[in-house]
């Protein structure tokens, strides 16, 4: 589809005793912010990884902008992975010059700027940080890109609540408008404000996908709400 | 992208080789001191800075081979298939360049580790005798090459070639093992020694069934008496030319090695 920017085909993805993604289809619009809420072991990260070609789909295929996940969507997408996925020997400096290198569309002034609000000192290796501080660092180099699409995988999760609102602001303000944000959360009330649609998924399925407007409108619901209907244990 | 993944490469791992080349150097240097000043003949507690030096030495060495063995490890599967491997496989480079880049570096710190040992050895035994008879070696040597022309220059050549391409489908066939292992959902690395082992059979079978194929009576006695009939210069053609083919050889595992590995890492890549 033209205004879609994620396309998901009979999308299937098994591991040894468990379905993780099964046959999923499903489009994500263009230049929006979409929230991809299921629970625990729902699939969320399963999708999200396919998306970002460090997972084989089983069957079915996974497309951005209608190319296979390789070289150039890796150009247009930027991904914030669940887990510290940085070395721990390099400072947040070498860090940022290493961002650079590879990628066309990373905005050192950027970083550098969101690093000064946070009271981040770029000198400070990895190795001495705490693990809410590294997701801090981790989220400032993804979002210090100008990509087509961003890929956030539990973006808050490790962070107090208070940077949460900063955090949030900081994705908002630094996302240009044709660029698409794909955030994975059961956080849901911090991220309720900012989304403009949701997925459901569960035990490897989708629920439901609709804009938030119409559950507020139709339902009369929050996210939030509809989330713990849907999911009632 | 190369050029920066290597970059980036050569950076990871330079801070561990580059300490212990420099200790081995201080190291050696110490260990002329001592000689110089003949601690080495003195008796009682004299002696014991240049024995406990010398066995530092020595340990730095083995410690400098056995690190470039761990790195070439330890960087493939930390960096692409652990954690970091979130980075490394969201970076807009063709898988090929990853593994390029960690073999080309590989290979670097084992020739660098090779020529920091000899090195070494010259600072702490070089003497005038040691000197003369080096002198001497490379005088030979030269005499060699210009006596036997250009088939003695080839078989030094094909002896470094070969030397190369050995190191280079080592590193190669110990990535595939590990990308192997990876899909084992425990034990990941006793799977990917396992596969190594397998690999090495596999070799050792196909090497064994080519060479009694080539090995009957007739065979041998046509050899011994085509290798008799040889002057100098086609003894050392004959050498050259079994020497080219065993690299060719060599290479071929290299290749599958590095081909099967760019498929794993390429089509079934599934990081956990």
């Amino acid at each position: 589809m033209e205004n879609s920017i994620v396309e998901c085909r009979n999308l299937t993805k098994v591991f040894p005793g468990c379905v993780a993604l099964s046959s999923v289809n499903l489009s994500i619009p263009k230049g929006q912010i979409v929230g991809l809420l299921g629970p625990n072991g729902s699939g969320k990260s399963t999708m999200i990884k396919l998306i970002n070609g460090l997972l084989t789909p089983t069957s079915g295929e996974v497309t951005i902008k209608g190319m296979k996940p390789g070289v150039e969507t890796k150009k247009i997408v930027s991904y914030l992975p669940e887990r510290t996925y940085l070395n721990d020997w390099m400072s947040v400096q070498n860090l940022i010059d290493y961002f650079g290198d590879f990628y066309a569309n990373f905005r050192k002034e950027k970083a550098y700027d969101m690093l000064q609000r946070l009271h981040i000192n770029p000198n400070d290796r990895l190795k001495t940080m705490s693990k809410g501080t590294k997701e801090k660092v981790q989220l400032i180099l993804v979002m210090s890109r100008e990509a087509e699409l961003y890929v956030l995988d539990e973006p808050i999760g490790g962070v107090d609540p208070a940077a949460r609102d900063y955090i949030l602001d900081t994705i908002i303000s630094n996302y240009t408008e044709n660029a698409t944000l794909l955030i994975s959360t059961h956080l849901i009330t911090d991220v309720e404000k900012i989304l403009d649609g949701v997925i459901f998924i569960n035990k490897g399925n989708i629920v439901l996908t609709s804009t938030v407007d119409a559950i507020r409108e139709k339902e009369n619901k929050s996210v939030d709400t509809l989330f713990r209907e849907v999911f009632k244990c | 992208m190369l050029g920066k993944l290597l970059k980036y490469e050569i950076r990871a791992t330079r801070r561990i080789f580059l300490p212990l080349y420099g200790l081995i150097v201080v190291c050696a240097l110490l260990i002329r001191t001592f000689t110089a000043l003949n601690l080495q003949h003195a008796n009682g507690m004299a002696s014991v800075p240049f024995i406990i030096t010398m066995i530092i030495y020595c340990l730095l060495i083995a410690a400098t081979f056995v690190m470039t063995l761990i790195v070439t490890i330890q960087r493939f599967n930390k960096n692409l298939l652990g954690d970091e491997g979130y980075l490394s496989f969201t970076l807009p480079v063709k898988v090929h360049s990853q593994i390029d880049s960690k073999m080309i570096v590989s290979l670097l710190w084992t020739v660098v580790s090779l020529i920091i040992a000899v090195g070494s050895v010259l600072i702490l035994a070089s003497n005038d005798v040691t000197w003369e008879q080096m002198s001497k070696f490379w005088s030979d040597l030269g005499q060699f090459f210009t006596e036997y022309g250009g088939w003695g220059t080839a078989i030094f050549l094909e002896a470094i070639v070969a030397m190369l391409v050995g190191s280079l489908t080592f590193i190669v066939q110990i990535y595939a093992s590990v990308s192997v292992g990876n899909f084992s959902s425990k034990h990941k690395l006793l799977a990917a020694f396992g596969t190594f082992i397998g690999f090495m059979v596999v070799e050792e079978i196909i090497s064994s069934l080519l060479f009694t194929a080539g090995q009957n009576a007739q065979f041998t006695q046509w050899f011994g008496w085509y290798w008799s009939g040889l002057d100098l210069t086609g003894k050392f053609q004959t050498v050259s030319a079994s020497l080219g083919l065993s690299i060719l050889y060599e290479a071929v595992f290299g290749v599958a090695f590095y081909f099967f590995t760019n498929w794993l890492l390429s089509r079934k890549l599934n990081l956990e």
